[in-house]
This record gives C-alpha cells, structure tokens and sequence, in this order.
C-alpha cells in the first residue's frame, strides 16, 4: 500500500514539475538573461508596422555613451539605419541578430530607420535614439 | 494466362526503368542560353513553372514584389538573397532531364517553408517512366500466390514481457511528450508569431508529423497512442491515478451515446483540420489552442463518459494513425484463443488486475485488427494467464481482415487519400494563387478552395472509387453484390498506396526544412536567446538529390502493398478464379492511376 502512494506520489509530483517548471523555466530564463545578451548591449527587435514596429521604439544614452545595438529582425527581413552616427547594420535577415556599435557624440534625438523593404507601411518604421546630455 | 502478365509486366518494367535511366545518357539537345525574368512575391515565383531543354542554361532575373526572399535550388548550392529593388542574377544549368525546384531561403512570411517553383527540363522522363513503372507493379502485384501472413511473437523474450507488465511503463513514455506538449503551448501562446523560428510549429508539423508518418505509422501502427500526452491529463483525473491501477476514479462513467458509438466525429473533426490545414501548420499561436484544444476537449469527454471516448471516437489524429496502423507491421493480439474461450475473467475488456480496455477492444474475443488498439498495454497487465501478445508480421495483414470492415472507416481512408493528394498540390506544388486561397487571405477564396476541397475529397474521389467498384462488379458478372458492401471492402486496398504516398508527400516537406529543428531548439520562442549556439543554422542542403528515388520507391511500395490487399479482397468475395481476375482489373488500374497521379505531381 504504501508502496503505492509513493509511486503515486512521485507521478505525481512529475507531473506538476512538467506542467508548472516548463513555463517557469522559460520566463525565469528570459528574465534572468535581461533584455540584451551582454549587460552593455541594447536588445532591439524590428517587427513590421503593423506587428507593433520597433521594440523599444525609444532608446535613450548618454552623451559621450558607447553604444551597442543588437537588432533581431522578428517576422521578415529587415534593416537598420542610423545615418547621424553612421550606423547601418545592412540586410538582417529573418531570425537573425545583426549588431551596431557607434559612440553618441552630441545630444538631441536621433531617428533611426528600418532600410530593407518589409511591408506596405516600410516606410514609417522607424524609432527614436535619445542622446542625453 | 500468368505468363502473358508476368511478360506484360517484364516489358513494362524494362520500358520505365530503360526511359528513366536513358534520360540521364540522352545526349542534351540544348545548349542555349536562357534568360528568365522572375518576380518573387509572398508565397510564389512567377512564372512558376519553366520548361527548357537539357543541357541548357539558365538565367534567372529576380525581383521582388513586396519583402525579402530568396533563390535556392534544391540539390545544389545555388543560392541567393533577393532584396527589394535589387535585382538578383543567378545562373542554374539545367545539365539533366527531369524536374529541378528551387525555393525561397529567407523567411518571408507563415508559407515561406511551401514557396517554391519548378524548372522542368525536357525530355523529362518521369511521367511516362513513372506510369510504365506503375503499370509493371500493379500487374506483378496482381499476379503469383497470396504468401501466407507470418508472424513472430516478440512477448517470447522475458525482458519485454516484464516490461510490458510494468505499470510505470505508460506514464514514462507519456511524461516526456508531456513536457514537450507543455513547452509547444507556451511558445506557441508566448513566442514569435513566426512559425519558422517558433519551436510550436517546427514540432509539431516537422518533427512530430515527420516522425509519425515516416517511422512511428510504418512501424508501430498506434503506438503514437500509447505515449500521445493530449488525453493523459483526462485519463488520470477520470482513473483517479496516474500510475496505479484504481478502481473508483473520479470520471462519471456514463456511456457513449450509442449514434455516434463510430468514428463520424473523428471524420468531421480531421475534415476541418485537413480543410484549415495550411493555417494551421504555418501559426504558432494557432497550433498551441489546437493542441490545449484537443487537450480540454479530452478532458471533458474523459470526465463524464467511460473509458478513452475522445481516442476512440473523436480525436481526427487517432482515425488517421488507426486506419494506417492496419498496414503496420506491429500487432497485439491474444495469444491462444483457446485459453480465452476457457478463461472467465475475460480480464482484459472487464478488467482485473488492471484498467479494462480504454477503447473498449476485446483481445480475448478475438481482436483481428489495429484500428482501435492504442497498445496501452493494460491488456497485457490485467490477463492472468499472460495470454496477450505483441508480435511482428508482414506489413498490411489486417486488411484482408474481413471482419469489421466499416463505412466510417472507408470514408476516413478516402478522406486521407484526397487529403494527401490536395496537400501535396497546394503545399508542394509552385502555385501561388492556391496558395493564397488556402492561407485564408480573402474569406471568399477560402470559400472557393474548401468547396475545392470537399469537391476532390468528398465528392469526386468516392465517386471514382464507387464506379471502379461498380466496374468490377459488371466484370466480374456478379451482380447480386450489394455495391455499397464492395465500397466498403475495396477502400481497405487504398490504404498501402495513400500510406506511401503521404510518406512521399511528408519526406519532401520535412527534409529542406531541417535546418529550423537545431534553430528552435537554440531559440524556442524566437525571443533571440541562443541555448546551443546552433540558433543561425543556416540553411543546410540534404541530400536532396537522392529524395526523388525515396518518394518514387515510397510510392511504388505502397502500391504493391494495394494491389496485393486488392487481391486478397477481391478473393475472399469471389471464387471463380476467372471472374476474380475480371474484377480485379479496374480496382489494380485505380490504384495504378492512384500512384502513377502522385509520381507525376511530384516530378512531371
Ligand atoms: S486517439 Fe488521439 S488523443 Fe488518443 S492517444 Fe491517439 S492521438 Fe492521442
Ligand atoms: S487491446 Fe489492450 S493494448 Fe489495445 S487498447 Fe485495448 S487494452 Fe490497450
Ligand atoms: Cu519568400
């Protein structure tokens, strides 16, 4: 009998490990890694516009900051342009990461373009780089 | 008269494998340089279909109409990235006969894995290669004895028999499917919309589909059953135990309504899934409440009705698995019927020592085929005298099974035939607008596709096999037939060659796409994490070149596997050997037609 239970038990105990540890796992994992794959790096995804844009579609630094974008290009090809610091990572493709590195010079705000044709509505993805002083 | 056939088939068989292999050594006729102007768009080339001469040589101009693509011929290392507003130039000889596709490389979009075109280079030797080919199967097949079923009893080791007894045996081949069932919603709920990067539908639809159909089916017949993580939940809350063996459970018990005590709901259900098929397999998101669907659903049945309802009447993956399982090569079976007439307990349909049968199947009583046999094992557990078997035998046995032939189940086959023939159009095929119909863009194309779809599946396709049965009947003068019965009884024979078919069909969808297994395994839900550094496998190329001869002997095999069902079918109704070769000819035509019909979808 109590044999039994505690191969019941252990099943059971399995079971709530599968169902419950799977999802913790995943959202501790992407919480624990933060946004970007090394602390100094700013984690950008461009999505088409009508997928929600650019995320963060705002990034703000520091004047005279070194700056480190990684871009992952999450439903098609895109691009990544940021002309006033000569940063232009080209064509990234789908599910790949392309990273851009420049130092933030002078102060203001800064748009920054996707370059590859992704959509109807290419032409209005685009974000803000904010240079603080 | 058997001479005359074997030496029909001999000059047939030579006539497909001389043109098949000339082709390789016909001196190429062409030499030209072509020039081609390709617009490449969401999810089609255009033109789709090219046609040059051997020897060859072709340009390819391409331009896109909207997003990123790519230019990848299969087989070769030609490849390249098409950007929009550049135009990419890429040269492809086209050195031998027979049909080259290339595909897109960079995902563009949920049917970026079907974007495809063709480049037939003549003289192509496969559609009339195939059909002598075919032709030479189907009369060798229709010749010669029937060989006798063997079988070997694989319960004769110990180690197996212990095993099969051992109750934790289930639970362990379900926890793990379990866990990855667990980690496909959560992608598929939480992860990349992108179906190429989402672990959810590279899963499912690449690796799950792809091991089922090529090994687990072939194989195992319903083995998938025994270890499907969908039910399981449903089934330990109804038993009130995972492992053990219970005997109040929590589940109420009542029994199943007695008009659908069939697999007409499994019918409807898989018409819906083949129906929305290519929307399905392309999301992520849609993939996840498909399964947690069928998981819930599962749940509520399994609660209030007794037993495994939702497996054996509702779940379309289990109609599909059971009636290909009746090819398989697997089957449980009682050992020693005499021992079963001597045995009381009747243990394994009422229970003992362990659940009775979840599908309500009777070893002892003389189960004779692999339909509903989840081959959960509870059988074996709870007979006392150690009287259930698992034995190996020849493929196909039970579809000279007489017994139990049912109109359900040859509706589902005929579903499954069409079903194979439809997708292998519009996902393997290189054309756009049928594409697009099927993607659900516009409801009114959609509209048109399904009545498209029902047409070939639910009309024509019965149909033809409902003439071929009337055929076969006036041939063989034997008009006392009941036709509905010969309809029932020849959909049987369409099992082996649809089986290979969706083999042919499921190899070519699976191998080109390898390359996403080692990505989303490093990156499951697209969020660009990178566990194995493998999450920018690029694209690796198979070797392709061997896949046409794969499909081709895939396809032929089943067809042999048809015909000889056909014959032992057609004998089992008619004595007079004479007529029973007249009534023969139509069903072997059909089935040729059947397999000659996939063989030039996919190379002609
Ligand atoms: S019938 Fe369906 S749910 Fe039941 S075990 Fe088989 S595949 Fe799974
Ligand atoms: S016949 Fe035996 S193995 Fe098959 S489903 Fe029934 S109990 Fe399970
Ligand atoms: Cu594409």
């Amino acid at each position: 009998m109590s044999a039994v239970k505690r191969v019941e038990r252990l099943a059971v105990a399995i079971v709530l490990l599968i169902v419950a540890g799977v999802p913790a796992a995943v959202f501790s994992y992407q919480a624990m890694r933060g946004p970007g794959t090394r602390a100094d790096e700013v984690f950008v995804v461009a999505r088409t516009v009508e997928r929600g844009g650019f995320s963060p579609a705002r990034i703000v630094v520091k004047q005279g900051q070194r700056v480190r974008l990684r871009i992952l290009a999450e439903d098609v090809t895109h691009g990544f342009q940021l002309l006033h610091f000569g940063a232009d990572a080209g064509a990234i493709k789908t599910g790949t990461t392309k990273v851009v590195e420049f130092t933030a010079g002078k102060t203001g705000e800064f748009p920054f373009y996707c370059s590859v044709r992704c959509s109807a509505l290419h032409m209005a993805l685009m974000g803000t780089l904010i240079v603080e002083p | 008269m058997k001479r005359r056939v074997a030496a029909l088939a001999g000059v047939l068989l030579a006539l497909g494998v001389a043109s098949v292999a000339l082709a390789g050594f016909v001196h190429p006729r062409g030499g030209r340089d072509v020039e081609v102007r390709l617009m490449a768009g969401k999810f089609a080339f255009d033109p789709p279909r090219l046609t040059v001469e051997a020897g060859d040589r072709v340009t390819f101009r391409i331009r896109s109409r909207d997003v990123t693509h790519g230019f990848a011929v299969e087989g070769t290392g030609i490849e390249t990235t098409v950007l929009p507003g550049r135009e990419a130039r890429v040269t492809v000889p086209a050195a031998h006969a027979g049909k080259l596709r290339y595909r897109c490389s960079v995902v563009c979009g949920p049917l970026h894995p079907f974007m495809v075109g063709e480049i037939v280079v003549r003289p192509n030797p496969w559609p009339l290669g195939a059909g002598a080919l075919a032709l030479a199967v189907g009369f060798l097949a229709s010749a010669g004895g029937l060989a006798a079923t063997r079988r070997w009893d694989l319960t004769r080791s110990r180690a197996l028999r212990w095993l099969l007894a051992w109750r934790p045996l289930q639970f362990a081949l379900v926890a793990p499917n379990l866990a990855v069932f667990t980690l496909i919603v959560v992608a598929g709920l939480a992860g990349t919309s992108t179906g190429a990067t989402n672990f959810s539908t590279i899963f499912v639809w690449l690796v799950w589909w792809g091991l089922l159909v090529l090994v687990l089916i072939p194989l195992g017949g319903r083995l998938w059953c025994a270890m499907c993580p969908l039910p399981a939940p449903a089934e330990w809350i109804a038993r009130g135990a995972i492992v053990e063996h219970r005997v109040r459970g929590f589940g109420l018990g009542r029994a199943w309504p007695k008009a659908l005590q069939n697999i007409w709901p499994a019918f409807g259900a898989l018409f819906l899934l083949v129906l929305f098929g290519i929307v399905i397999t392309t999301r992520p998101l849609v993939t996840a409440l498909l399964l947690a669907g069928f998981a819930v659903a599962a749940l509520g049945i399994h609660l209030v009705f007794d037993r495994r309802a939702f497996c054996r009447y509702v779940c379309p993956v289990g109609a599909l698995v059971g009636v290909y399982a009746n090819v398989s090569p697997l089957e449980l079976r009682a050992r020693d019927l005499d021992v079963c007439r001597r045995c009381r307990e009747k243990a394994c349909f009422r229970g003992g020592d362990a659940y009775p049968c979840p599908t309500f199947q009777f070893p002892g009583g003389g189960l004779q085929r692999n339909t509903y046999c989840l081959l959960c094992t509870e059988c074996v557990k709870a007979c006392p005298y150690d009287n259930v078997a698992v034995r190996v035998r020849s493929f196909a046995a039970d579809l000279g099974v007489s017994r139990g032939r049912r109109m359900d189940e040859a509706w589902l086959t005929l579903l499954l035939l069409g079903t194979a023939l439809a997708h292998s159009v519009v996902k393997l095929g290189p054309w756009g607008t049928v594409k697009s119909w099927a993607n659900f863009e516009r409801p009114t194309d959609f509209a048109l596709y399904s009545a498209l779809f029902a047409g070939v599946t639910l009309v024509a396709l019965p149909a033809l096999h409902l003439g071929t049965a009337w055929l076969s009947r006036a041939l063989a003068r034997t008009p006392g037939f009941k036709l509905s019965r010969l309809f029932v009884d020849y959909a049987y024979a369409l099992l082996p060659v649809s089986l290979g078919a969706w083999m042919a069909f499921t190899l070519a969808v699976v191998a080109p796409n390898l390359s996403y297994v080692p990505r989303v395994l490093s990156d499951p839900l697209g969020w660009g994490w990178d566990l194995f550094g493998t999450r920018e496998t690029t694209w690796t190329w198979m070797p392709v070149a061997a896949l046409p001869w794969l499909q081709l002997g895939l396809v032929l095999a089943g067809l042999w596997g048809s015909v000889r069902a056909a014959r032992a079918i057609v004998a089992e109704v008619i004595a007079e050997p004479r007529a029973r070769r007249r009534a023969l000819l139509p069903l072997t035509l059909l089935l040729v037609a059947i397999a000659w019909a996939f063989v030039t979808l996919y190379f002609g």
